[in-house]
Protein backbone atom coordinates (compact mmCIF):
# COMPACT_ATOMS: atom_id res chain seq x y z
CA UNK A 1 0.00 0.00 0.00
CA UNK A 2 3.16 2.81 1.39
CA UNK A 3 5.24 1.19 -1.59
CA UNK A 4 2.03 1.81 -4.60
CA UNK A 5 1.31 5.52 -3.17
CA UNK A 6 5.20 5.90 -3.35
CA UNK A 7 5.59 4.96 -6.46
CA UNK A 8 2.43 6.85 -7.85
CA UNK A 9 3.73 9.95 -6.27
CA UNK A 10 7.32 9.23 -7.95
CA UNK A 11 5.58 9.01 -10.79
CA UNK A 12 3.61 12.50 -10.29
CA UNK A 13 6.62 14.55 -9.77
CA UNK A 14 8.35 12.91 -12.88
CA UNK A 15 5.52 13.96 -14.75
CA UNK A 16 4.96 17.22 -13.65
CA UNK A 17 8.80 17.68 -13.99
CA UNK A 18 8.72 16.80 -17.66
CA UNK A 19 5.55 19.22 -18.37
CA UNK A 20 7.46 21.69 -16.79
CA UNK A 21 10.47 21.07 -18.70
CA UNK A 22 8.30 20.55 -22.06
CA UNK A 23 6.38 24.24 -21.93
CA UNK A 24 9.76 25.76 -20.70
CA UNK A 25 11.46 24.57 -24.05
CA UNK A 26 8.31 24.88 -26.01
CA UNK A 27 8.64 28.43 -25.21
CA UNK A 28 12.02 29.30 -25.83
CA UNK A 29 11.82 27.76 -29.28
CA UNK A 30 8.88 29.26 -29.88
CA UNK A 31 10.99 32.73 -28.82
CA UNK A 32 13.89 31.25 -31.23
CA UNK A 33 12.03 30.73 -34.52
CA UNK A 34 10.17 33.67 -33.78
CA UNK A 35 13.68 35.38 -33.76
CA UNK A 36 14.48 33.84 -36.83
CA UNK A 37 11.42 34.90 -38.55
CA UNK A 38 12.03 38.50 -37.72
CA UNK A 39 15.63 38.25 -38.59
CA UNK A 40 14.36 37.00 -42.15
CA UNK A 41 11.96 39.61 -42.53
CA UNK A 42 14.92 42.54 -41.63
CA UNK A 43 17.29 41.07 -44.37
CA UNK A 44 14.83 40.88 -46.69
CA UNK A 45 13.78 44.41 -46.19
CA UNK A 46 17.54 45.62 -46.25
CA UNK A 47 17.78 43.94 -49.21
CA UNK A 48 14.26 45.32 -50.92
CA UNK A 49 16.30 49.10 -49.55
CA UNK A 50 19.43 48.45 -51.19
CA UNK A 51 17.51 47.60 -54.77
CA UNK A 52 14.93 50.20 -54.50
CA UNK A 53 17.30 53.54 -52.92
CA UNK A 54 20.33 53.86 -54.11
CA UNK A 55 22.94 54.63 -51.21
CA UNK A 56 25.27 56.76 -53.07
CA UNK A 57 22.80 58.97 -54.45
CA UNK A 58 19.91 59.45 -51.80
CA UNK A 59 22.02 59.04 -48.29
CA UNK A 60 19.46 61.25 -46.33
CA UNK A 61 16.51 59.28 -47.30
CA UNK A 62 18.58 55.71 -47.31
CA UNK A 63 19.63 56.43 -43.72
CA UNK A 64 16.17 56.90 -42.70
CA UNK A 65 14.66 54.44 -44.64
CA UNK A 66 17.28 52.28 -42.76
CA UNK A 67 16.41 53.44 -39.11
CA UNK A 68 12.63 52.43 -39.40
CA UNK A 69 13.71 49.21 -40.81
CA UNK A 70 16.09 48.57 -38.16
CA UNK A 71 13.44 50.44 -35.44
CA UNK A 72 10.95 48.06 -36.20
CA UNK A 73 13.22 44.86 -35.95
CA UNK A 74 14.07 45.88 -32.59
CA UNK A 75 10.39 46.84 -31.60
CA UNK A 76 9.55 43.46 -32.41
CA UNK A 77 12.50 41.52 -30.61
CA UNK A 78 11.57 43.42 -27.55
CA UNK A 79 7.67 42.88 -27.92
CA UNK A 80 8.02 39.24 -28.00
CA UNK A 81 10.66 39.01 -26.02
CA UNK A 82 8.70 40.62 -23.32
CA UNK A 83 5.70 38.67 -23.98
CA UNK A 84 7.92 35.62 -23.47
CA UNK A 85 9.20 36.57 -20.45
CA UNK A 86 5.45 37.55 -18.70
CA UNK A 87 4.72 34.11 -19.85
CA UNK A 88 7.24 32.47 -18.45
CA UNK A 89 6.56 34.04 -15.34
CA UNK A 90 3.51 33.19 -14.81
CA UNK A 91 4.81 29.41 -15.80
CA UNK A 92 6.98 29.20 -13.46
CA UNK A 93 4.30 31.02 -10.49
CA UNK A 94 1.82 28.35 -11.51
CA UNK A 95 4.56 25.28 -11.06
CA UNK A 96 5.55 26.55 -7.54
CA UNK A 97 1.72 26.46 -6.87
CA UNK A 98 1.65 23.17 -7.60
CA UNK A 99 4.67 21.83 -6.55
CA UNK A 100 3.87 23.42 -3.53
CA UNK A 101 0.31 21.94 -3.36
CA UNK A 102 2.12 18.55 -4.39
CA UNK A 103 4.21 18.71 -0.91
CA UNK A 104 1.57 19.60 1.68
CA UNK A 105 -0.70 16.97 0.12
CA UNK A 106 2.64 14.29 0.36
CA UNK A 107 2.98 15.83 4.41
CA UNK A 108 -0.64 15.34 4.64
CA UNK A 109 -0.67 11.46 3.73
CA UNK A 110 2.32 10.80 4.97
CA UNK A 111 0.87 11.98 8.41
CA UNK A 112 -2.46 10.05 7.88
CA UNK A 113 -0.33 7.25 6.91
CA UNK A 114 1.58 7.25 10.13
CA UNK A 115 -1.48 7.64 11.84
CA UNK A 116 -3.15 4.21 10.62
CA UNK A 117 0.20 2.69 11.63
CA UNK A 118 -0.28 4.24 15.18
CA UNK A 119 -3.87 3.14 15.53
CA UNK A 120 -3.43 -0.14 14.27
CA UNK A 121 -0.80 -0.91 16.71
CA UNK A 122 -2.62 1.23 19.44
CA UNK A 123 -6.07 -0.80 19.00
CA UNK A 124 -4.59 -4.07 18.29
CA UNK A 125 -2.49 -3.86 21.58
CA UNK A 126 -5.11 -3.80 23.86
CA UNK A 127 -7.14 -6.12 22.35
CA UNK A 128 -4.47 -8.61 21.98
CA UNK A 129 -3.49 -8.71 25.64
CA UNK A 130 -6.96 -9.28 26.96
CA UNK A 131 -7.48 -11.84 24.69
CA UNK A 132 -4.55 -13.39 25.71
CA UNK A 133 -5.21 -12.85 29.48
CA UNK A 134 -8.40 -14.27 29.06
CA UNK A 135 -7.59 -17.15 26.53
CA UNK A 136 -4.43 -17.89 29.65
CA UNK A 137 -7.26 -17.86 32.42
CA UNK A 138 -9.54 -20.38 30.04
CA UNK A 139 -6.36 -22.64 29.97
CA UNK A 140 -4.85 -23.04 33.10
CA UNK A 141 -7.65 -22.79 35.74
CA UNK A 142 -5.53 -23.76 38.47
CA UNK A 143 -3.79 -20.80 38.34
CA UNK A 144 -2.74 -19.43 41.73
CA UNK A 145 -5.51 -16.34 42.60
CA UNK A 146 -2.71 -13.41 42.72
CA UNK A 147 -2.08 -14.37 39.46
CA UNK A 148 -5.45 -14.78 38.24
CA UNK A 149 -6.26 -11.06 39.76
CA UNK A 150 -3.46 -9.50 38.32
CA UNK A 151 -4.80 -10.73 34.72
CA UNK A 152 -7.78 -9.31 35.18
CA UNK A 153 -6.69 -6.60 36.43
CA UNK A 154 -4.52 -6.50 32.95
CA UNK A 155 -7.22 -6.81 30.96
CA UNK A 156 -9.34 -4.20 32.73
CA UNK A 157 -6.28 -1.81 32.30
CA UNK A 158 -6.13 -2.91 28.55
CA UNK A 159 -10.03 -2.19 28.12
CA UNK A 160 -10.03 1.27 29.57
CA UNK A 161 -7.29 1.94 28.24
CA UNK A 162 -8.94 0.85 24.44
CA UNK A 163 -11.97 3.03 25.61
CA UNK A 164 -9.85 6.10 26.29
CA UNK A 165 -8.31 5.58 22.63
CA UNK A 166 -11.83 5.44 21.19
CA UNK A 167 -13.41 8.07 22.76
CA UNK A 168 -10.25 10.10 21.87
CA UNK A 169 -11.00 9.21 17.92
CA UNK A 170 -14.63 9.12 18.04
CA UNK A 171 -14.81 12.50 19.25
CA UNK A 172 -12.53 14.29 17.51
CA UNK A 173 -14.22 13.14 14.08
CA UNK A 174 -17.57 14.14 15.48
CA UNK A 175 -16.26 17.56 16.55
CA UNK A 176 -14.52 18.09 13.07
CA UNK A 177 -17.99 17.00 11.27
CA UNK A 178 -19.68 19.15 13.94
CA UNK A 179 -22.09 16.49 14.64
CA UNK A 180 -21.39 16.66 18.40
CA UNK A 181 -23.93 18.73 20.28
CA UNK A 182 -22.40 20.42 23.14
CA UNK A 183 -23.56 19.77 26.19
CA UNK A 184 -22.79 22.76 28.25
CA UNK A 185 -23.55 23.05 32.10
CA UNK A 186 -22.44 24.56 35.02
CA UNK A 187 -20.22 21.87 37.00
CA UNK A 188 -18.16 21.69 39.76
CA UNK A 189 -14.40 21.81 37.82
CA UNK A 190 -12.55 21.08 41.12
CA UNK A 191 -14.92 17.89 41.96
CA UNK A 192 -14.27 16.42 38.05
CA UNK A 193 -10.18 17.24 37.97
CA UNK A 194 -10.15 15.80 41.46
CA UNK A 195 -12.20 12.46 40.67
CA UNK A 196 -9.71 11.91 37.48
CA UNK A 197 -6.52 12.43 39.59
CA UNK A 198 -7.59 10.28 41.77
CA UNK A 199 -8.77 7.34 39.06
CA UNK A 200 -5.31 8.31 37.57
CA UNK A 201 -3.85 7.28 41.02
CA UNK A 202 -5.51 4.13 40.75
CA UNK A 203 -4.21 3.05 37.66
CA UNK A 204 -0.59 4.30 37.67
CA UNK A 205 -0.06 3.12 41.95
CA UNK A 206 3.92 3.00 41.54
CA UNK A 207 4.33 6.78 39.90
CA UNK A 208 4.16 10.01 42.09
CA UNK A 209 1.41 12.18 41.14
CA UNK A 210 0.16 14.99 43.70
CA UNK A 211 -2.45 18.01 43.23
CA UNK A 212 -3.33 20.99 44.66
CA UNK A 213 -6.61 21.98 43.58
CA UNK A 214 -8.60 24.75 44.76
CA UNK A 215 -12.43 23.55 45.58
CA UNK A 216 -15.59 25.05 45.03
CA UNK A 217 -14.27 26.26 41.33
CA UNK A 218 -17.11 25.97 39.18
CA UNK A 219 -17.42 26.45 35.33
CA UNK A 220 -19.60 26.08 32.57
CA UNK A 221 -18.67 23.26 30.38
CA UNK A 222 -19.37 20.22 28.60
CA UNK A 223 -18.41 17.35 31.00
CA UNK A 224 -17.24 14.57 28.62
CA UNK A 225 -15.06 16.96 26.79
CA UNK A 226 -13.68 18.18 30.13
CA UNK A 227 -12.89 14.54 30.99
CA UNK A 228 -11.14 14.12 27.69
CA UNK A 229 -9.22 17.50 27.94
CA UNK A 230 -7.85 16.65 31.39
CA UNK A 231 -7.35 12.91 30.93
CA UNK A 232 -5.24 13.53 27.24
CA UNK A 233 -3.02 15.90 29.58
CA UNK A 234 -2.53 13.99 32.40
CA UNK A 235 -2.03 10.91 30.23
CA UNK A 236 0.88 12.66 28.48
CA UNK A 237 2.71 13.85 31.54
CA UNK A 238 2.51 10.36 32.61
CA UNK A 239 3.37 8.90 29.28
CA UNK A 240 6.13 10.81 28.13
CA UNK A 241 8.59 11.37 31.44
CA UNK A 242 10.24 8.45 33.21
CA UNK A 243 8.56 6.39 35.92
CA UNK A 244 10.60 8.22 38.79
CA UNK A 245 9.85 11.80 37.63
CA UNK A 246 6.59 12.80 39.65
CA UNK A 247 3.43 14.44 37.71
CA UNK A 248 1.43 17.93 39.39
CA UNK A 249 -1.91 19.36 38.48
CA UNK A 250 -2.54 22.20 39.90
CA UNK A 251 -6.05 24.26 39.75
CA UNK A 252 -6.67 27.51 40.92
CA UNK A 253 -9.27 30.68 40.36
CA UNK A 254 -8.00 34.37 39.72
CA UNK A 255 -10.20 37.57 38.93
CA UNK A 256 -10.44 36.64 35.36
CA UNK A 257 -9.57 33.59 35.11
CA UNK A 258 -9.55 29.58 35.98
CA UNK A 259 -6.05 28.26 35.37
CA UNK A 260 -5.49 24.17 35.14
CA UNK A 261 -1.85 23.28 35.04
CA UNK A 262 -0.06 19.58 34.58
CA UNK A 263 3.38 19.88 35.22
CA UNK A 264 5.68 16.95 34.83
CA UNK A 265 9.66 16.14 35.05
CA UNK A 266 10.05 14.92 31.42
CA UNK A 267 12.47 15.78 28.67
CA UNK A 268 10.06 18.82 27.91
CA UNK A 269 9.90 19.46 24.47
CA UNK A 270 12.13 21.66 21.78
CA UNK A 271 11.11 25.08 20.32
CA UNK A 272 10.63 24.60 16.98
CA UNK A 273 8.14 21.60 18.01
CA UNK A 274 5.81 23.76 19.91
CA UNK A 275 3.63 25.35 17.48
CA UNK A 276 3.62 21.46 15.81
CA UNK A 277 2.43 19.66 18.52
CA UNK A 278 -1.11 20.86 18.30
CA UNK A 279 -1.73 19.52 14.56
CA UNK A 280 -4.00 16.66 14.12
CA UNK A 281 -1.73 13.56 13.94
CA UNK A 282 1.82 15.18 13.93
CA UNK A 283 4.27 13.41 16.79
CA UNK A 284 7.51 14.21 17.13
CA UNK A 285 10.19 11.93 16.11
CA UNK A 286 9.87 8.72 13.86
CA UNK A 287 6.85 6.10 14.03
CA UNK A 288 8.53 2.75 13.67
CA UNK A 289 11.42 2.98 16.71
CA UNK A 290 9.03 5.70 18.63
CA UNK A 291 9.56 5.33 22.24
CA UNK A 292 6.63 6.16 23.23
CA UNK A 293 3.19 4.64 21.64
CA UNK A 294 0.71 7.43 20.61
CA UNK A 295 -2.12 8.52 17.70
CA UNK A 296 -0.66 12.45 17.11
CA UNK A 297 -4.77 13.44 18.31
CA UNK A 298 -4.15 14.33 21.86
CA UNK A 299 -3.04 17.79 21.95
CA UNK A 300 -4.58 18.54 18.91
CA UNK A 301 -8.51 17.34 20.51
CA UNK A 302 -7.19 19.25 24.06
CA UNK A 303 -7.10 22.39 21.58
CA UNK A 304 -10.13 22.68 20.28
CA UNK A 305 -12.07 21.58 23.23
CA UNK A 306 -10.01 24.16 24.99
CA UNK A 307 -11.38 26.52 22.22
CA UNK A 308 -14.84 25.90 22.51
CA UNK A 309 -14.66 26.48 26.27
CA UNK A 310 -13.42 30.05 26.14
CA UNK A 311 -9.60 28.75 27.35
CA UNK A 312 -6.36 28.62 25.52
CA UNK A 313 -3.43 25.99 26.29
CA UNK A 314 -0.04 27.24 26.77
CA UNK A 315 3.23 25.13 27.03
CA UNK A 316 6.22 26.45 28.81
CA UNK A 317 9.51 24.91 30.85
CA UNK A 318 9.00 23.94 34.14
CA UNK A 319 11.66 25.41 35.92
CA UNK A 320 13.44 22.51 36.77
CA UNK A 321 13.21 19.93 34.15
CA UNK A 322 10.43 19.04 31.95
CA UNK A 323 6.96 21.00 30.91
CA UNK A 324 3.85 22.51 32.36
CA UNK A 325 0.63 22.50 30.30
CA UNK A 326 -1.17 25.14 31.34
CA UNK A 327 -5.00 25.76 30.38
CA UNK A 328 -7.01 28.59 31.49
CA UNK A 329 -10.44 29.58 31.42
CA UNK A 330 -11.40 33.07 30.72
CA UNK A 331 -14.32 33.87 33.20
CA UNK B 1 18.06 -38.34 31.33
CA UNK B 2 18.85 -35.12 31.97
CA UNK B 3 17.14 -32.24 29.95
CA UNK B 4 18.10 -29.01 30.05
CA UNK B 5 14.99 -26.21 29.92
CA UNK B 6 14.78 -24.79 26.80
CA UNK B 7 15.33 -20.93 27.23
CA UNK B 8 13.39 -18.05 25.21
CA UNK B 9 14.51 -14.22 25.02
CA UNK B 10 11.30 -12.65 25.01
CA UNK B 11 11.69 -9.00 23.64
CA UNK B 12 8.37 -6.99 23.62
CA UNK B 13 8.23 -3.09 25.25
CA UNK B 14 4.35 -3.26 26.46
CA UNK B 15 4.48 -4.52 29.89
CA UNK B 16 1.11 -6.15 30.26
CA UNK B 17 1.92 -7.88 26.65
CA UNK B 18 5.22 -8.62 28.24
CA UNK B 19 4.29 -10.41 31.91
CA UNK B 20 1.16 -12.26 30.46
CA UNK B 21 3.41 -13.63 27.00
CA UNK B 22 6.12 -14.88 29.85
CA UNK B 23 3.19 -16.36 32.56
CA UNK B 24 2.27 -18.65 29.66
CA UNK B 25 6.08 -19.27 28.77
CA UNK B 26 6.47 -20.34 31.84
CA UNK B 27 3.62 -22.39 32.85
CA UNK B 28 4.58 -24.11 29.75
CA UNK B 29 8.09 -25.08 31.31
CA UNK B 30 10.09 -22.67 29.09
CA UNK B 31 12.97 -20.50 30.64
CA UNK B 32 12.33 -17.04 29.70
CA UNK B 33 14.10 -14.09 29.66
CA UNK B 34 13.05 -10.68 29.38
CA UNK B 35 13.85 -7.68 26.96
CA UNK B 36 12.05 -4.84 26.84
CA UNK B 37 13.51 -3.06 23.76
CA UNK B 38 16.06 -3.80 20.73
CA UNK B 39 19.28 -2.82 22.34
CA UNK B 40 18.60 -5.19 25.22
CA UNK B 41 17.92 -7.79 23.21
CA UNK B 42 21.18 -7.44 21.66
CA UNK B 43 22.98 -7.43 24.41
CA UNK B 44 21.11 -10.18 25.62
CA UNK B 45 21.80 -12.51 22.47
CA UNK B 46 25.66 -11.69 22.77
CA UNK B 47 25.60 -12.83 26.46
CA UNK B 48 23.55 -16.08 26.22
CA UNK B 49 22.73 -18.95 24.67
CA UNK B 50 19.22 -19.35 23.22
CA UNK B 51 16.89 -21.57 21.57
CA UNK B 52 14.33 -19.19 20.52
CA UNK B 53 13.58 -15.53 20.63
CA UNK B 54 10.57 -14.46 20.73
CA UNK B 55 11.05 -10.62 19.22
CA UNK B 56 8.34 -7.60 18.75
CA UNK B 57 8.22 -5.38 15.23
CA UNK B 58 7.57 -2.44 17.05
CA UNK B 59 10.15 -1.69 19.60
CA UNK B 60 11.87 1.66 21.16
CA UNK B 61 14.97 2.66 19.91
CA UNK B 62 15.82 -0.18 17.69
CA UNK B 63 13.25 -2.34 15.45
CA UNK B 64 12.56 -5.74 15.68
CA UNK B 65 13.68 -5.98 11.93
CA UNK B 66 16.99 -4.09 12.30
CA UNK B 67 17.58 -6.71 15.46
CA UNK B 68 17.30 -9.24 13.82
CA UNK B 69 19.24 -8.55 11.44
CA UNK B 70 22.34 -7.74 13.65
CA UNK B 71 21.43 -10.89 15.17
CA UNK B 72 21.91 -12.70 11.68
CA UNK B 73 24.85 -10.69 10.48
CA UNK B 74 27.00 -12.09 13.96
CA UNK B 75 26.15 -15.19 12.31
CA UNK B 76 23.73 -16.38 14.67
CA UNK B 77 21.36 -18.89 13.28
CA UNK B 78 18.63 -18.79 16.40
CA UNK B 79 15.17 -19.48 15.54
CA UNK B 80 13.72 -16.11 15.33
CA UNK B 81 9.74 -15.56 15.88
CA UNK B 82 8.32 -11.86 15.03
CA UNK B 83 5.21 -10.65 16.79
CA UNK B 84 3.61 -7.60 14.23
CA UNK B 85 0.62 -6.28 15.20
CA UNK B 86 0.41 -4.92 11.70
CA UNK B 87 0.02 -8.53 10.46
CA UNK B 88 0.85 -7.45 6.13
CA UNK B 89 1.91 -9.53 3.97
CA UNK B 90 4.70 -7.42 3.15
CA UNK B 91 5.93 -7.58 6.42
CA UNK B 92 6.27 -11.36 6.26
CA UNK B 93 7.74 -10.99 3.00
CA UNK B 94 10.25 -8.44 4.36
CA UNK B 95 10.57 -10.97 7.35
CA UNK B 96 11.72 -13.92 5.36
CA UNK B 97 14.17 -12.17 2.96
CA UNK B 98 15.84 -9.83 5.20
CA UNK B 99 16.24 -11.69 8.17
CA UNK B 100 15.07 -15.44 7.73
CA UNK B 101 12.32 -15.24 10.24
CA UNK B 102 8.77 -15.84 10.17
CA UNK B 103 6.51 -13.14 11.47
CA UNK B 104 3.13 -14.16 13.44
CA UNK B 105 0.29 -11.86 13.68
CA UNK B 106 0.79 -10.80 17.58
CA UNK B 107 -0.29 -14.34 19.60
CA UNK B 108 -1.09 -16.43 16.98
CA UNK B 109 1.59 -18.96 18.16
CA UNK B 110 -0.59 -19.33 21.61
CA UNK B 111 -2.65 -21.19 19.83
CA UNK B 112 -0.67 -24.16 18.97
CA UNK B 113 1.28 -24.37 22.94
Amino acid sequence: MEQKLQARLKRTTVKFWLLLIYIIAALVWWFISLQRQSTEMYNYQLNHLNTTINKDKNPVVYQEELRKVKEAYHSNTLKYGGEGIVFLGLIILGAAFVYSSMRQQKQVQDQQQNFMMAVTHELKTPIAISKLNLETLIKHQKLDEQKQRKLIQASLEETKRLDFLTNNILVSSQLEGKWYKMNKEDIDFSNLLQYRVNEFSQRFPDRSITSNIESGIDIEGDPLLLEILINNLIENALKYSEKDEAVAITLNRSEEEVSMKVIDEGPGIPEDERKKIYSKFYRIGNEATRKKKGTGLGLYLCRKIAKDHNADILMTNNNVKGSIFAVRFYL
Amino acid sequence: MEERAVNILLVEDEDNLHEALKLNLELENYQVTSAYDGNEAIKAVKNEYFDLIILDVMLPEVDGIAVAETIRISNNEVPILMLSAKNTSADKVLGLKKVRTIILPSLSIWKNC
